[in-house]
């Protein structure tokens, strides 16, 4: 995106205002992105901004062979995937399931567009998913989440996190089975949909 | 016909992309005769619809903050570094450090008491006590009533290094901790200068104090050349000994100041005492930002004049600056960032 390129120049000129109206552009993706690997707004805010941040020090090694938004994600997926590596060793070496669902998933936000009743069952499915999230591996929910919520090709994806397509094709479907497989186990998914074939 | 396993991959791929004419041939083959993938192409594909949904708008915080810590960095880039400028003060205090040891010379002689303070036996200190007056100074300059106990030598000999951590003291102790760093620091700047030179806690310091606050303080600033000193009046003798410090003083560390900045903060927090950093009220500077628990302090070196410690303290509600002056003079907020 040429304006986007002619951001990201004027930025490693030294231009904030340049970086601020980049950040404005990717803050959405990059937020959800920390949102859902962490399931923790707090967290998620802290992330991102380190990850912004990260990106204004680190814009003299930007080469711009890339979109600035791989770039970016990368140092996103980078940041989560530390501090996940962290609280782990912090809490000792446990599953990854939250130990308190209440304190660390965000609430979701219901979608005005439905009847109440439609919103409380979004908002169960929602945190459910959310608690399928942070089940499964970081590296599963990290491919799973650059993927469904980012809307990223598997090319991107490999070169955001430097892996090969067929890896990142794989790896995305073996997430989607591991998510898939803790929502049947918590009764919230048929384990045997009817099929429209 | 391929198995369920080759059967995940496409399923998932089909979700992200068009599959080939072979593959979805496959997939639709397999899936003829599997319920299980249907089911589980059906889950995929309400995780991926969910998935989607998901998004939600981030904090307005989110931009700010990162321009916020952005800013601070740049201003902390900005300051220029004591060592890059000839200070003026370090010549001083080679000046200092002579009428020092001349001083203490006299001193040793009774000359001394008879010089400052017009008869014997009274705790003044020496010029020497350069370092001591800059003390003497600093009491005075924060309600020096409480700030009594002034450094004496064997503080100042065991001062570490200049650049040591200053050791957190109580307001009280402020000016001892001070008076000691401070000789540290002249030894640092000025080798020659005798740290271990004797001196007494400037009770001189003190009555100067009781005679005046505000004639005492400002008498110090650095600008009286340390010869000048007035053997006579006991104000002035702060004077004095205050240019000397001025070397003396070296003004603060940063050390020093940074110690005094977090005093100063703690004591307006708790809103009453004043304390050895303390500033009186009516001074230029306001007292901004108390209350903020547990900040975040950042030293970001001299100012560009070279007059004053600068920190960027950094709360939850934002960043604020603080200047510390060299000479012991109010602290000063230099701005306020939310």
């Amino acid at each position: 995106m040429s304006s986007e390129l002619e951001l990201v120049r004027q930025a490693k000129a030294g231009d904030q205002q340049a970086f601020a109206a980049l950040m404005e552009q990717n803050q959405t993706r990059i937020y959800n992105l920390a949102l859902r690997m962490t399931g923790n707004p707090d967290d998620a805010l802290e992330l991102s901004q380190e990850a912004f941040f990260n990106a204004w020090r680190g814009l003299g090694r930007f080469q711009e062979e890339s979109a600035f938004s791989t770039w970016l994600y990368r140092l996103a997926s980078n940041v989560c995937i530390d501090f996940l590596r962290r609280e782990k060793r912090r809490r000792g070496a446990s599953p990854s399931v939250s130990l308190d669902d209440e304190e660390n998933h965000t609430r979701e936000i219901p979608d005005q567009r439905y009847s109440p009743q439609e919103q409380m069952e979004q908002e169960e499915r929602r945190r459910l998913i959310q608690q399928g999230l942070d089940a499964i591996s970081p590296e599963h929910r990290q491919v799973l989440l650059l993927r469904e919520m980012e809307g990223l090709s598997y090319g991107e994806i490999a070169r955001i996190l430097d892996l090969e397509e067929g890896t990142v094709k794989s790896r995305i479907a073996r997430a989607r089975l591991a998510l898939r497989k803790y929502l049947v186990g918590t009764g919230n998914f048929s384990a045997a949909s009817s099929s429209t074939k | 016909m391929i198995t369920c396993d080759q059967a995940l991959e496409l399923i998932s791929a089909s979700l992200d992309l068009p599959l080939t004419t072979e593959e979805q041939q496959m997939l639709d083959q397999h899936l003829d005769g599997c319920p299980e993938c249907r089911a589980l192409l059906a889950d995929f594909q309400k995780i991926h619809q969910e998935l989607s949904d998901m998004t939600v708008t981030p904090p307005a915080a989110l931009c700010q903050g990162v321009m916020d810590r952005i800013k601070a960095e740049e201003a902390a880039e900005k300051v220029v570094p004591i060592r890059r400028k000839a200070r003026p003060w370090v010549r001083w205090g080679a000046a200092a450090a002579v009428f020092a040891v001349v001083v203490l010379g006299a001193g040793s002689s009774g000359m001394l008491d008879i010089v400052f303070h017009g008869s014997t036996g009274s705790a003044a200190p020496p010029a020497v006590t350069s370092q001591d007056n800059t003390q003497a100074e600093e009491t005075t300059d924060s309600a020096a009533a409480q700030r009594k106990s002034l450094p004496t030598a064997e503080q100042e000999s065991a001062a570490p290094t200049p650049s040591a951590t200053v050791p957190p003291v109580d307001e009280g102790d402020a000016g001892q901790e001070m008076p000691a760093v401070s000789s540290a620091v002249q030894a640092e700047q000025e080798p020659s200068l005798p740290q271990n030179v004797t001196v007494t806690p400037y009770a001189g310091g003190q009555a100067a104090s009781v005679e005046g606050d505000s004639t005492t303080r400002p008498a110090v600033l650095p600008a009286a050349p340390p010869q000048t000193p007035v053997m006579d009046d006991p104000m002035q003798e702060t004077v004095m000994a205050d240019p000397a410090p001025e070397g003396a003083e070296a003004g603060l560390t940063q050390e020093e100041a940074e110690q005094r900045l977090q005093d100063w903060l703690s004591a307006q927090e708790n809103g009453s005492k004043t304390t050895a950093t303390s500033l009186p009220a009516n001074d230029a500077c306001t007292d901004a930002d108390s209350g903020e628990a547990s900040p975040q302090l950042t030293a970001l070196g001299l100012s560009a004049d070279g007059e004053s410690w600068l920190f960027a303290v950094t709360t939850q509600g934002g960043t604020n600056h603080y200047a510390v002056p060299v000479d012991g003079g109010a602290i000063c907020l230099l701005e306020e960032t939310d």
